[in-house]
C-alpha cells in the first residue's frame, strides 16, 4: 500500500513531529518506508526520519507493507492531517 | 613553573588539581573473533539498556536543576539510542563484518551525524552533536567506565557543552580552563553564574597540562600559573583570604539601597530569562528586571506561544515585584536564535540579518500577538517595554505603530491595559548610537546592550577567539558610543541603562556612572559586588574621571585607568 502525504506543518519533520511519527509508526507490526527525494527512510526509525530533513509543503510517498497496512495507512495519514497537533 | 595567558572570563582565584574532562578516546580493539560476535551483540544490547537508565538520571537531574524544557534533550536521546536505524545498522556491522560493539557504534553514529550535516537546515545539523552525545555515551558504558559525575578542582576541557555542565557537580569545582571560547561563550556565562573563577581560549597549551598539575586559576587578569612555587603559591593564598573577606562584606550589602556618597540613586537591576528567576533577583537585593529576556516562550517550540500562555508569563514577572521596573523585551530571535516555527532561513551572515525587530516587522502577526500579551499582562505592575536591534527612527516607528494598534485592539475588545507604559529600545547597533539624539525623542528610555554593542562597534565575532582581543567594552570607541547615548538622553530629559555584561562589571561602575547612566542591569551576583562600589562613589568625581577617559587613547590606558580608581577603594 502506498500514499502520498504533505507535511503541512510549520517545521517539516523536526524532532519533535519526526518523534511522534516513527514512534506512531513503531506501534505497527507492517514494514513502513518514507521516499523522497530518491533517498528512502525507515519510517519506525525516528534518525531516519529526521535524516529526511522533510520541510513545510514537501510531499513524501509511505510505502506499508503487512498485516495491519490498512490501518496504519489511517492513523498515519490522520496524525500529518493534524500537523502532528501544532498549529 | 610556567604561565598560560588566555582570556579572564569569570573573576577569582582558585588554586586546585588538573582534572581533564574525559574526552572519551579508549583503546579497543575494531574487529572481534568470528565466535564473539554474539557476546558483542549483547554487550551492546547490556550498555544500550544502562546507557537509558543513565540518560533517564540525567534527565531528572536537568529538570530540577535547571527546567524541564533543557531536560527533553536527553529524552530525545532516548529515542536515539534505540533507534533501529543505529540498533540495526550496529548489530548487522557486528554479526557480518565482527566489528566490536565499540567499533560498531562509531561507525553508526558517524554515518548518522555525516547525514544530519549535510542537511541544509542549521537546526537540522545541530542533531549531529546529539547523536555523537549518544555514540560516546555508549562507548563508554562499554568501556566500563562510569559516568564522571564527581569532577574535582580545576576542570579543563576543549569547550564545555551544556550537556557536560549537567552532570558537573558545580559545588565541587574550584575552576575552569578550556581552550575554546571568548567571555560571552556557554562555559563563561555558566562560570560567572556559578561564582567559579575561570580562564578560557587558551587553545592549544590546554593539551601540555596533565591531570594532576597543580595551577593557580587566576581569573580576574586571564592568567593561568603551572605548578608554581610555595612562594607564590602563599602569595596567592593571602589573596583569596582577602577575597573571602571582601565577600563577607559584600554580603553586608545585602539590602542597603544603591546611591552614590552624595545621594544620587543608581538603579540595580538584574538580568532574568524566565519567570522562575524572579527569586533570585529578589533574593540578590536589585530593584527590578531591567532586561527579561522573552525568548525562553518562543525558542524549541514548534508553534507561537499562544497569547495566554505569554499573558501569564509575563504577568508572573511583574507580580513578583509589582511596585518595581520590570523592562521586558520583546522577541529577540534569529540569528543564532532560529526559531523552529519560521523555519530555517539562509543567511550568509545571520548576526546581520533578519533577526530581533527586523525579523518581528516581517512576521508582525507573531509580534502583534506579544504586544497585546503585554499589555494585557500590564495591570499587575509596572511594565517597560523594550524593542531590541533598533537601528533607524523608521523601526521605531512603525514599532510603535503595531504597538498602538494592539492597543486598539484590546479597547475595542473591551480587555483593559495600562495606558502609562513606557516604551524604549535597546542601544546595541552602532548606527542607534549615532543618532541617539532623534532617537530620544521617541522613547522613554535607552537601554544599552554592551554585547552585540561591542561585536558591532568593533566588527569582531564574540565567539571567535581569533579575535577575543577587540571584544573588549572597554575600547574608546565603544566608550565613546556609550557617552553619546547618555549625552543624548540627557538633553531629552530619558533615563539611560544598561544592560550588558559591562553593567555587572565593577570596574566599569564609576566609569558608567560618570557617564550619566542611571540604572544598571546585571546577573544577580553582581549586584551586591556594584552596589557596593556605588555607594563609595561621588558623582562629582566620577563625572570627572569619565570626562578624562573619554580623552584616553587605547583601551588598556582605559582599563589602567579604572583600575587605578578601584584600587583607591579599599575592598
Amino acid at each position: 500500500m502506498e500514499l502520498n502525504l504533505q507535511i503541512q506543518n510549520q517545521a517539516g519533520l523536526h524532532a519533535r513531529p519526526a518523534a511522534i511519527f516513527s514512534q506512531k509508526a513503531s506501534s505497527f507490526k507492517s514494514n513502513i518506508m518514507i521516499l523522497k527525494d530518491g533517498k528512502n527512510a525507515n519510517a519506525k526509525s525516528i534518525i531516519s526520519v529526521m535524516g529526511l530533513g522533510v520541510k513545510k509543503g514537501e510531499t513524501i510517498l509511505v510505502k506499508i507493507d503487512g498485516p495491519d497496512a490498512a490501518e496504519a495507512s489511517a492513523e498515519l495519514q490522520k496524525i500529518v492531517a493534524e500537523k502532528f497537533g501544532e498549529e | 613553573m610556567w604561565n598560560i595567558k588566555g582570556i579572564a572570563a569569570s573573576a577569582g582565584i582558585a588554586i586546585g588539581q588538573i582534572t581533564h574532562i574525559q574526552e572519551g578516546s579508549y583503546d579497543f580493539c575494531s574487529v572481534v573473533d568470528r565466535e564473539q560476535a554474539p557476546k558483542e551483540k549483547e554487550r551492546f544490547l547490556a550498555a544500550q539498556q544502562a546507557a537509558e537508565i543513565e540518560l533517564d538520571v540525567l534527565q531528572k537531574r536537568m529538570a530540577v536543576n535547571v527546567g524541564e524544557e533543557q531536560a527533553e534533550v536527553f529524552a530525545a536521546h532516548k529515542l536515539m539510542i534505540n533507534d533501529p536505524s543505529l540498533v540495526d545498522v550496529v548489530l548487522n556491522n557486528i554479526e557480518n563484518n565482527f566489528a566490536s560493539a565499540e567499533a560498531a557504534v562509531e561507525d553508526a553514529v558517524k554515518d548518522i551525524a555525516a547525514m544530519f550535516i549535510a542537511l541544509d537546515n542549521e537546526y537540522m545539523r545541530e542533531r549531529a552533536s546529539d547523536i555523537k552525545d549518544v555514540g560516546k555515551r555508549l562507548v563508554r558504558v562499554l568501556q566500563g567506565v562510569a559516568e564522571q559525575v564527581n569532577y574535582t578542582g580545576i576542570l579543563a576541557a576543549q569547550d564545555l557543552l551544556p550537556s557536560d555542565t549537567a552532570s558537573i557537580d558545580l559545588n565541587c569545582v574550584a575552576g575552569f580552563i578550556t581552550a575554546l571560547g571568548g567571555k560571552t561563550s556557554h562555559s563563561s556565562i555558566l562560570a560567572r553564574a556559578a561564582g567559579i573563577p575561570a580562564v578560557v581560549g587558551i587553545g592549544s597549551v590546554l593539551e601540555k597540562l596533565n591531570n594532576g598539575d597543580t595551577v593557580i586559576v587566576d581569573g580576574h587578569n586571564g592568567q593561568i600559573l603551572v605548578n608554581p612555587e610555595e612562594t607564590v603559591l602563599e602569595e596567592y593564598r593571602q589573596r583569596m583570604k582577602k577575597e573571602q573577606v571582601r565577600a563577607a562584606a559584600l554580603a553586608a550589602v545585602g539590602h542597603l539601597p544603591s546611591v552614590t556618597m552624595d545621594g544620587h540613586p543608581i538603579e540595580l537591576a538584574c538580568n532574568i530569562g524566565t519567570p522562575n528567576d524572579m527569586e533570585k533577583v529578589i533574593a540578590a537585593g536589585a530593584e527590578g528586571v531591567g532586561l527579561f529576556r522573552t525568548e525562553f516562550l518562543f525558542l524549541d517550540k514548534t508553534s507561537v506561544p499562544t497569547e495566554e500562555e505569554q499573558v501569564e508569563s509575563y504577568k508572573a514577572v511583574l507580580a513578583a515585584m509589582p511596585k518595581n521596573k520590570i523592562v521586558i523585551r520583546t522577541l529577540d530571535a534569529g540569528g543564532d536564535k532560529q526559531l523552529p516555527f519560521i523555519g530555517g532561513l539562509t543567511e550568509a551572515n545571520p548576526a546581520l540579518g533578519l533577526r530581533a525587530i527586523r525579523l518581528c516587522m516581517v512576521y508582525q502577526d507573531v509580534f502583534k500577538t506579544q504586544l497585546r500579551a503585554l499589555l494585557r499582562a500590564s495591570v499587575v505592575g509596572n511594565l517597560h517595554i523594550m524593542f531590541p536591534m533598533i537601528a533607524t527612527v523608521d523601526e521605531l516607528v512603525s514599532a510603535k505603530a503595531l504597538l498602538k494598534e494592539a492597543a486598539d485592539e484590546l479597547t475595542r475588545e473591551g480587555i483593559p491595559y495600562r495606558t502609562d507604559i513606557a516604551v524604549g529600545i535597546m542601544i546595541e547597533v552602532p548606527a542607534a548610537a549615532v543618532i541617539a539624539d532623534v532617537l530620544a525623542e521617541e522613547v522613554d528610555f535607552f537601554s544599552i546592550g554592551t554585547n552585540d554593542l561591542v561585536q558591532y562597534t568593533m566588527a569582531a565575532d564574540r565567539m571567535n577567539e581569533h579575535v577575543a582581543w577587540l571584544s573588549d567594552y572597554f575600547q574608546p570607541p565603544v566608550i565613546r558610543l556609550i557617552g553619546n547615548v547618555a549625552k543624548a538622553a540627557q538633553k531629552c530629559g530619558k533615563w539611560v541603562g544598561m544592560c550588558g555584561e559591562m553593567a555587572g562589571d565593577p570596574l566599569a561602575t564609576p566609569l558608567l556612572v560618570g557617564l550619566g547612566l542611571t540604572e544598571l542591569s546585571m546577573n544577580g551576583r553582581a549586584v551586591p559586588v556594584v552596589k557596593h562600589r556605588v555607594r563609595q562613589l561621588t558623582l562629582k568625581q566620577t563625572q570627572e574621571w569619565a570626562e578624562h577617559i573619554l580623552t584616553l587613547r587605547t583601551g588598556s590606558d582605559i582599563k589602567k585607568k579604572l583600575e587605578e580608581i578601584a584600587e583607591a577603594f579599599e575592598i
